[in-house]
């Protein structure tokens, strides 16, 4: 890492928790039940920069990313307990619609899971029934070569998006939550299905992403993390153990569980 | 070594009993289907040999118990459509509004007792239908149009539809519950709410099961008879309008076969000729289905 990166890296660290933070979570706890899956969890994500969650199976990492954009709220047992903040509105708040707030917090799945229409269609679906009112072909063009997918299907939009490749849907679907102009992209694994050329693809494409939009990745691969993230938290049932600057977690961990996880002792 | 032999040779030959077995039953269903068609043919070969070809699928008057005898299967056809039509026009949407219901809105307990007493609507015998119809459906209509007749189109149809509305509910209900949550958790995501995904995610998704349960729909009400006999009477006869008695393929068939027609005479064989086009319009009618399931389905990564 260049010096030059990691003072931008101590400049972003300095510029202090609440100003520039775009989500922050707040003593957050949830249960499935009686089932308690994250304990006090606090961690604040700051604009244009990639966050990683990582840690063992079980972790409750995947419950975290989905507690931002409300996607718990579909578990019958889901409870939760404390706050999550986006530019300073608490997300759980009564009269907040989940609807809006999945609006400007998109999110892309472990599996790709585009519609089953045209791949036009899978971009502009989500604009259209918002109301908004655009140029569609601008549109499409634009989320498109962003993921950098537009050269691999400009001359078939009209086909199906089930027609691609796993990693060209994966993308497919990265540029469809662009077209809705979010804050932040959250990623549950989001190469766990994909080959090592397309996933290197996505990655490349997290690092351009993040001039735009703040990334919450979680992964399974600690090699992903380190690759991708200016920041990594590392879970353990329920906590957060510890986060940091990714190459501090990954080099000079101050917790004995996160060193012994990187290290592969565990997990 | 020896008995070990033996041993295995017995299980081989219960292997092949058992095979043998079932393939023998398996097979039977395909002999009976055959062996239906081949009389039904044969014996309206019978029918075709007096009565042209022309006359048949060209006449619009159907009175073969009647001087002069007309042998014009039009009318029948079209009081078979008609009626099968104007179900489906009253069933289809209820059965699809019923199915997004039970599946995407109902709580885990009111789909509970909804679903049994769905299909036990789909149990009671179609005389009971009928019976319905005549004693109740149409003293309503009469009521509230006294222009309809005893016997008409439009009560025949109310009563069909009521008849293939579990299978269209229930088929529906099946395909919507089929299309994957990954499908509907990438419309949540996106910030569409519940009534957004169902409406543009999960029923296009669900369209090809939804048209082949309406089609299926539509090949029962078809072949239905007790029902429509009883509702729509025994008046072949080419009318728009639903107020007036019709007279479908299968009630005449019933009509025919009540009487004492001798064996022989053209309106016996005649009831092999209807048979026909009926079995034709069936057959024709399920393999559209599968096109249309095969043309519409989404594969599923």
């Amino acid at each position: 890492m260049l010096i030059s990166d990691v003072e931008q890296l101590n400049e972003k660290m300095s510029y202090g928790l609440t100003n520039h933070s775009v989500l922050q979570a707040d003593q957050v706890s949830v249960h499935y039940g009686d089932n308690q899956v994250l304990k006090d969890v606090s961690i604040s994500l700051r604009e244009r920069s990639v966050y990683a969650l990582i840690g063992p199976s079980g972790c409750g990492k995947s419950t975290l990313l989905r507690c931002f954009n409300r996607m718990n709220d579909f578990v019958e047992t889901f409870r939760f307990d404390g706050k999550i903040s986006f530019f300073g509105h608490n997300i759980y708040d009564p009269d907040i619609d989940p609807e809006v707030i999945r609006k400007s917090i998109g999110m892309v799945f472990q599996k790709p899971n585009p519609f089953p229409a045209s791949i036009y269609k899978n971009i502009m679906w989500a604009p259209k029934i918002n109301g908004m009112d655009q140029d569609w072909d601008e549109l499409v063009e634009t989320s498109l070569k962003q993921v950098g997918l537009w050269d691999e299907v400009s001359d078939r939009l009209n086909r199906s998006g089930l027609e691609l490749s796993g990693g060209q849907q994966q993308r497919l679907c990265i540029a469809r939550t662009i077209a809705m102009n979010p804050k932040v992209i959250l990623m549950d694994e989001p190469c766990a299905s994909l080959d090592p050329i397309s996933t290197a693809k996505i990655e490349e494409l997290i690092e351009q992403l993040k001039e735009k939009y703040t990334i919450l990745i979680v992964t399974h691969s600690m090699q992903q993390a380190r690759r991708t993230s200016d920041f990594s938290a590392f879970m353990y049932q329920g906590e957060i153990i510890e986060h940091g600057i990714t190459k501090d977690i990954f080099e000079s961990p101050r917790e004995r569980l996160t060193q012994e996880y990187v290290n592969g002792k565990i997990g | 070594m020896k008995q070990k032999f033996t041993k295995k040779n017995k299980v081989k030959i219960d292997e092949t009993v058992l095979t043998t077995l079932l393939k023998t039953f398996a097979y039977s269903t395909i002999g009976i289907t055959v062996g239906i068609v081949v009389i039904l043919f044969s014996e309206s070969s019978h029918f075709f040999a007096e009565i042209s070809l022309s006359e048949f699928l060209g006449s619009t008057k159907w009175t073969p118990l009647l001087e002069p005898r007309h042998f014009g299967v039009i009318p029948l056809v079209y009081g078979t459509v008609l009626v099968a039509g104007g179900a489906l026009v009253i069933a289809v949407p209820l059965g699809v509004l019923i199915a997004v219901y039970l599946s995407e809105y109902a709580s885990v307990r009111s789909r509970k007792i909804f679903k049994p007493i769905l299909e036990l609507l789909a149990g009671i015998p179609s005389v009971v239908f009928g019976f319905f119809a005549i004693t109740t459906i149409t003293p309503i209509l009469r009521y509230l149009d006294p222009e309809i007749q005893i016997f008409n189109a439009l009560s025949a149809a109310i009563v069909l539809a009521v008849m293939v509305l579990p299978l269209i509910a229930s088929i529906s209900d099946d395909a919507i519950r089929a299309v994957p949550k990954s499908m509907r958790d990438s419309g949540y995501a996106l910030g569409a709410t519940k009534s957004e995904v169902v409406l543009s995610i999960v029923i296009p998704a669900a369209l090809s099961g939804i048209i082949s349960s309406c089609i299926l729909a539509f090949s029962r009400a078809i072949g239905e008879t007790m029902a429509v006999t009883l509702a729509a009477g025994a008046t072949p006869q080419l009318t728009l309008s639903m107020k007036e008695s019709i007279q479908t393929i299968t009630a005449y068939i019933v009509q025919v076969s009540m009487g004492d027609t001798p064996h022989g005479t053209i309106e016996y064989q005649s009831l092999f000729a209807v048979g026909v086009v009926l079995f034709l319009i069936i057959v024709a009618v399920n393999m559209s289905a599968q096109l249309v399931v095969k043309r519409f389905q989404r594969k599923y990564v």
